[in-house]
Order: C-alpha cells, then structure tokens, then sequence
C-alpha cells in the first residue's frame, strides 16, 4: 500500500471543509483533491507545514505508513 | 518562425503535410493506370513501392496527428509516444524494404551501380530516422513521466 493521507479524518476532526483548507492553505481545490484520494506523488514540506499549521497537528496524523 | 501559436507557419505546414498524405494516397492510386497509360509494365521496382508508399503514409499521417496534438497545447501524453514510436516502426520497416531491394538489386538484378547506390543510401537513411524516433519516443516518455510527477506534487 505504502503511504497513505488521512486528511479526511482531520478535517472531520476539525470540522473544517476541504474548500476552506484549501483556501486556506493557499492551494487550489483540484490538488488538495488529489492530496486526500491518495493520488499525489509528492508533497512539498512548505505545503504539509501550512496543512499542520492551519489543522494543528503534527505530520504523522495526516500521513501513514501500511504495509 | 513559431511552430505553433500566433504569427506562426503551422497553417503552412499543415498544408504540406496534408498534401503529402492525400497526394501520395493519390499517386499509390494512379500509378498503375499512369504506367498502363505510357504503355509501361508494372515491374518489380514498382510493387516495392507500394509496401514502401503504404509505410510512408502511415509515418506522415502520424506527423499530423502529432501537429494536431501540438496545436492543443498537450504534447506530454501517451498518445505522442505512442505515434512516435508508430513512425519509427514505419522508417524501420521502409529501411528493410530498401534493404532488401538492394540486394536482391546487386545479387539478382545486377542493376547499374548508380541505383544500387541510390537504394543503399536510402536505406540508411531510413534507419537514421527510424532510430532517431524511436530515440525521441523515448525521451517523450520520460518527459511525460517527469510532467506526471510534477503535477501530482502538491
């Protein structure tokens, strides 16, 4: 499987929609889609700071490794 | 001068492509009544040229498709390798024919020397392009890979 993204999982958390992570984050809806259906190569660290910052977590609850 | 875009000779180029493609389905046509027409026979050099003629088409008609697909600003896909590499397989095969008409021109024939030269030359000419393409498919598709990979980065 390897890594995998639980945005979801977050954003439910903190009740916030993935247009308004978006926007806040600063990337445009259509990437932020491809981020959470685990269709994304990579991931620019500014991009997951901004994402950790505005959810107030830490990168390993967005992101998981499964064998 | 611009390929493709504003102030460009695309429409130009286009034309010519067009008219090697539609011209030269019109030539394979009337060859036969053309030669029939000086009273001439069809000869052994004259039935290469239609496997020949039928490859070169098949190479031109996937030089426009890719004009086409330059016109629409995605030159990056799967399709532009895939009819590369379709050309490439087309020069190959027209290189073989040539080939094989060389020999069968220098063993059988014993043709005069200017024409064997002639058909050598083109051989090799042929599996220079063919070479070349298949080299550039190739670099297409790393180049798609790379783009892949740079747009799935977020």
């Amino acid at each position: 499987m390897g890594i995998i993204v639980n945005l979801d999982v977050m954003l439910a958390k903190r009740k916030m929609s993935s247009q308004e992570l978006a926007e806040k984050v600063g990337i445009t809806p259509t990437n932020l889609s491809i981020l959470k259906t685990n269709k994304a190569k990579a991931i620019r660290f500014s991009t997951l700071e901004k994402i950790c910052e505005i959810l107030e977590c830490k990168p390993g609850d967005i992101l998981d490794y499964i064998e | 001068m611009n390929i493709s875009g504003k102030n460009s000779i695309s429409g130009m180029l286009k034309t010519i492509l067009q008219i090697c493609f539609w011209g030269g389905i019109a030539f394979l046509i009337l060859l036969p009544i053309l030669l029939f027409a000086i009273g001439k026979h069809l000869n052994s050099f004259v039935y290469v040229l239609y496997p020949n003629g039928i490859c070169f088409l098949i190479f031109v008609k996937q030089f426009i498709e890719l004009f086409n697909l330059l016109k629409e600003n995605n030159p990056f896909c799967n399709s532009t390798v895939k009819r590369l590499s379709i050309a490439g397989k087309a020069a190959g095969i027209i290189s073989i024919i040539l080939g094989a008409e060389t020999i069968f021109n220098i063993i059988v024939i014993k043709d005069e020397i200017t024409s064997i030269f002639i058909l050598g030359f083109m051989c090799i000419l042929f599996l220079g392009v063919s070479i070349a393409l298949y080299i550039l498919s190739e670099l297409f598709k790393q180049a798609k890979e790379y783009k892949e990979e740079n747009d799935l980065t977020v």
